[in-house]
């Protein structure tokens, strides 16, 4: 192995479109590794390395496809003198086209030079197309470099052919396993993890911890894909859009402003949400198609009047009243404490009821025509319990396709109608009710405990099995 | 990360420089990872990097916000001032007579405890203590501080606000007790008491044990007998006081026990509440991972892709007498082919390729089967029939049209074609 890389390090290699990039995608977690659907577009090698805890864990690099394998295999075959010499052999054949700047064999130069640098094989074959003997010219040349090596049968349009692929691969290869890199949860993730650790010994150790960090790493990832959901669904719940009427303007028209205002910013918030998942699982470029979130409810709206400076009137009544009675506080003062505070009590009262007074009809103050009081539109918090279950069970239903979904996976997700019940049905009834509870208290604003509570039922919720 | 030494630098990093600069810190932070593009100017080096590394990288490329603390400051000073100014009014507002300890009592050390135990109740109490919209004065303040754009944090802001607002508010009990302590340094006052509703001796001397009692071990409270000498009224106030000490550590102690503790031991509570809450939010939000997977985050450097050019592909009927048949890497087709290539040893082929056997009078069709996919020694034989023959055609068979699969690899087929200047068929078989 190469000395200057203390972590395992595997070339992805195989006959071109079968999935190489695929497979280096979701086991490293990248979902901007390339997978086109024209064969031989990996032109080059490329490192992906799986990090955890600022560690790199172990590299794969993407090759590109064979393109000549029988040249190379005749070549190499008129160059080797014995069985002894065959590693020599592939690695003066990658030495000399290097030197002629031949491009001819660039694909197999690039694929085979990892593999010569120390890194394992990971061969990778379509089990749906059937075997045949043009692929021994490939295999046998992976076998001449003497490297740790596996393969991976890759089921892209079915396991139709399988069983023929694992007959004829475990002749040339240690370890064989079946394995789609479109559907692998998991647990099928770190069934393969450990057959690399198969592979090498020396490995064996490294991906071992791997496959331990990953489990905790996952487990992490889990908690705080469901705080995003909690803290998002707090905002939704919690927000209020405001607007001022003026005394004569038509309301209706700004009730339609108010609630078109509303929805966008509630749009946004889950908008936001889904984007903070996304960067959080590393799908930053997973398209989205759904539906978007309407919150069209008959007493989405409330009115109150409002004053100057933004007070309400109890608040406006409180205050004058205080100021009233610090007032009358300053005049005890002066006489020495002798009114026994009787100052402060009539300068209450009187400010008090003076503010009660001139706040009876909001629209008639005015300072120079400006008015200084008047109405107040409002739409939110929502409290509407139908509505709250829409956003929970969308949030859960993203936060589900997300923590599901692999890095190869390049298909337009859809959010589906979301099925709240059957995964509420899966929790106790008194957590049922104990979360039906806190969402209704959610549009007053949750302290972070509560929060946490929530996460919680997210996260069951969206690993209960659904519908 | 997941380990518990990760989350423990990641919180040191945040709380470098005290709670204050934590807040802002983290919050900066907050906004910083949730615009859209959150990638660092990458460094020089490639290998990974700690996710305190990259902390400190996104730090050094920020500015971070510092809140207009002056506001803050204008109502610290202001709370000084009037702490001064009310406990100097309140000991000169009449120098010839005593000064009626209730007065002071009441502003100096009852007045602060309900206020204490008001802020108490909607800080930590009140169902409405996270909503912003039940605070206008500390919406007022947010503004005022400029930090509109953290509302969204309002869970971590408001118990901040909070703490800051009581620490002003300590400032205010602190100053009226300096000031008594100079203006008594160099002026004698006398104190004593007043009441309409209290008429007896007795009923003050009870109220003023249970005033003491918190600080009765430490100083005796004001006996019946100094309660009975220094009782004044309006009427007649010249009066003979024999224990005057008593009575201004007893007011002393009241400021302090009542009016400065409470509101100190609550800053304490909500400084603590606040710093328990930001730590709680950074091991528990997702920010730093979102940080990290952005950073790490790397994109393909090979530059070919689908271009969705869909092009018409002719169809042709096999086999046909009028065309010399080649098949491609399949030995087993149903017709009759003058060679199959791509099977045997490279040499074979090439050497055939190469011979006389290769030049025809007819097009040439290569039949292939459309699930396999081009490769470099295709377009090596295709080169070398093209040097003897001049209408060279790739033709798909079997054709399933229908097949999400086929109409993938027909793509593939289709850019091979383009590129190596052949034409590119449908076969069908004949019936």
């Amino acid at each position: 192995m190469s000395e200057s890389v203390t972590h395992p390090v595997f070339a992805v290699v195989g006959h071109p479109n079968k999935g190489k990039s695929s497979i280096v995608a979701t086991l490293t977690r990248q979902d901007a590794v390339k997978i086109s659907e024209i064969s031989g577009t990996t032109t080059s090698a490329q490192t992906f390395d799986l990090n955890i805890d600022g560690e790199t864990q172990y590299t794969l690099v993407d090759t590109p496809g064979f393109q000549r394998p029988r040249q190379v295999m005749s070549w190499c075959q008129q160059h080797a003198p014995n069985a002894a010499e065959r590693k020599n052999t592939i690695q003066a054949f990658v030495r000399e086209q290097r030197a002629s700047g031949n491009h001819k064999f660039h694909d197999e130069v690039e694929l085979l030079q990892p593999i010569l640098n120390g890194a394992g094989i990971i061969y990778v074959v379509d089990g749906s197309i059937p075997y045949s003997p043009e692929f021994e010219a490939e295999m046998t040349i992976l076998q001449w470099t003497g490297q740790p090596r596996m393969a991976l049968i890759n089921p892209i349009g079915g396991e139709a052919y399988v069983q023929e692929w694992q007959d004829a691969l475990s002749q040339y290869f240690s370890v064989v396993r079946v394995f789609n890199p479109m559907t692998a949860d998991h647990q099928k993730q770190f069934t393969i993890l450990s057959a690399f650790a198969e592979l090498y010994e020396p490995w064996r150790h490294n991906i071992e911890s791997t496959v331990e960090l990953l489990k905790q790493y996952f487990e992490t990832l889990e908690r705080q894909g469901a705080f995003v959901v909690a803290e998002h669904i707090q905002r939704i719940l919690s927000h209020v859009s405001e607007i001022k009427v003026p005394a004569d303007f038509v309301k209706s028209r700004l009730q339609d402003k108010l609630k078109h205002d509303y929805q966008s910013t509630l749009r946004h918030i889950e908008a936001s949400m889904q984007k903070q998942l996304q960067a959080l699982f590393a799908h930053p470029e997973m398209q989205m198609q759904t539906q978007q979130l309407s919150a069209d409810y008959p007493d989405l709206f409330d009115s109150s009047h409002w004053y100057l400076y933004g007070l309400d009137r109890q608040k406006i009544v409180a205050l004058s009243a205080s100021a009233g009675a610090a007032a009358g506080a300053v005049i005890d003062v002066g006489m020495g404490g002798t009114s026994l505070m009787t100052g402060a009590f009539f300068g209450g009262l009187v400010s008090g009821a003076a503010s009660l007074f001139a706040t009876a009809k909001p629209e008639n103050l005015k300072i120079n025509g400006i008015p200084l009081a008047g109405e107040t539109l409002k739409a939110g918090p929502m409290k509407e319990l139908t509505f709250i279950f829409v956003v929970l069970g969308r949030a859960v239903d993203f936060l589900e396709i997300i923590l599901r979904r692999t890095h190869a996976d390049r298909s337009v997700a859809e959010l589906p109608e979301t099925n709240l019940t059957a995964r509420m049905n899966h929790l106790p009834k008194v957590e049922q009710v104990q979360l039906t509870r806190l969402l209704q208290k959610a549009h007053k604003g949750l302290s972070d405990s509560e929060l946490v509570k929530l996460r919680d039922w997210i996260l069951k919720l969206c690993l209960s099995p659904s519908a | 990360m997941a380990s518990k030494h990760v989350t423990k630098a990641i919180e040191q990093f945040f709380f470098k420089g005290g709670a204050t600069r934590a807040l802002f810190r983290w919050l900066d932070f907050r906004l910083f990872v949730s615009q859209k593009n959150n990638k660092l100017i990458p460094s020089s080096d490639n290998r990974s990097h700690s996710a305190t590394e990259y902390l400190q990288a996104w730090q050094q490329q920020m500015s971070l916000t510092t809140p207009a603390t002056g506001i803050l400051r204008l109502l610290a000073v202001i709370a000084v001032l009037i702490g001064f100014t009310a406990m100097a009014g309140v000991l000169n507002v009449s120098q010839a007579s005593f000064i009626n300890i209730w007065v002071p009592l009441a502003l100096f050390a009852f007045l602060p405890l309900l206020l204490t135990l008001s802020s108490f109740y909607f800080s930590f109490v009140s169902p409405a203590k996270h909503n912003l919209h039940h605070h206008p004065l500390l919406h007022w303040l947010i503004n005022k501080l400029n930090l509109q754009q953290f509302i969204p944090y309002k869970n971590l802001l408001l118990p901040w606000l909070l703490w800051q607002l009581q620490s002003a508010a300590i400032l205010f009990s602190a100053s009226a007790l300096l000031a008594f302590f100079i203006l008594a340094t160099f002026q004698d006052y006398l104190f004593g008491w007043s009441s309409t509703l209290i008429t007896d001796s007795a009923t003050m001397t009870q109220l003023m044990t249970a005033i003491s009692w918190p600080w009765h071990w430490l100083l005796e409270a004001p006996t019946a007998e100094l309660i009975q000498q220094t009782r004044f009224s309006a009427q007649a106030s010249d009066l003979t006081v024999s224990a005057n000490d008593v009575w201004w550590m007893t007011l002393v102690m009241a400021i302090v026990v009542y009016g400065i503790l409470p509101r100190l031991l609550l800053a304490l509570l909500l400084r603590q509440q606040f710093i328990r809450q930001l730590r709680s939010n950074i091991q528990n939000s997702s920010d730093v991972e979102q940080f990290i997977v952005a950073q790490q985050h790397q994109v393909s450097r090979n530059p070919i892709q689908s271009d969705d050019h869909h092009v018409e592909n002719g169809t042709v009927s096999l086999p046909s007498t009028e065309t010399v048949l080649i098949s491609w890497q399949q030995p087993d087709i149903h017709f009759n082919v003058e060679k199959n290539l791509g099977s045997d040893d490279w040499l074979q082929d090439e050497q055939w390729l190469n011979s006389a056997a290769s030049q025809f009078d007819k097009p040439v069709w290569i039949i292939i089967d459309p699930m396999q996919t081009p490769t470099g020694e295709l377009a090596d034989c295709i080169e070398l029939l093209q040097q003897h023959n001049e209408s060279i055609n790739l033709v798909l068979y079997p054709i399933n049209a229908d097949d999400s699969r086929y109409q993938q690899q027909r793509k593939s087929w289709q850019f091979f074609a383009q590129r190596h200047a052949v034409t590119l068929k449908e076969g069908h078989a004949h019936v």
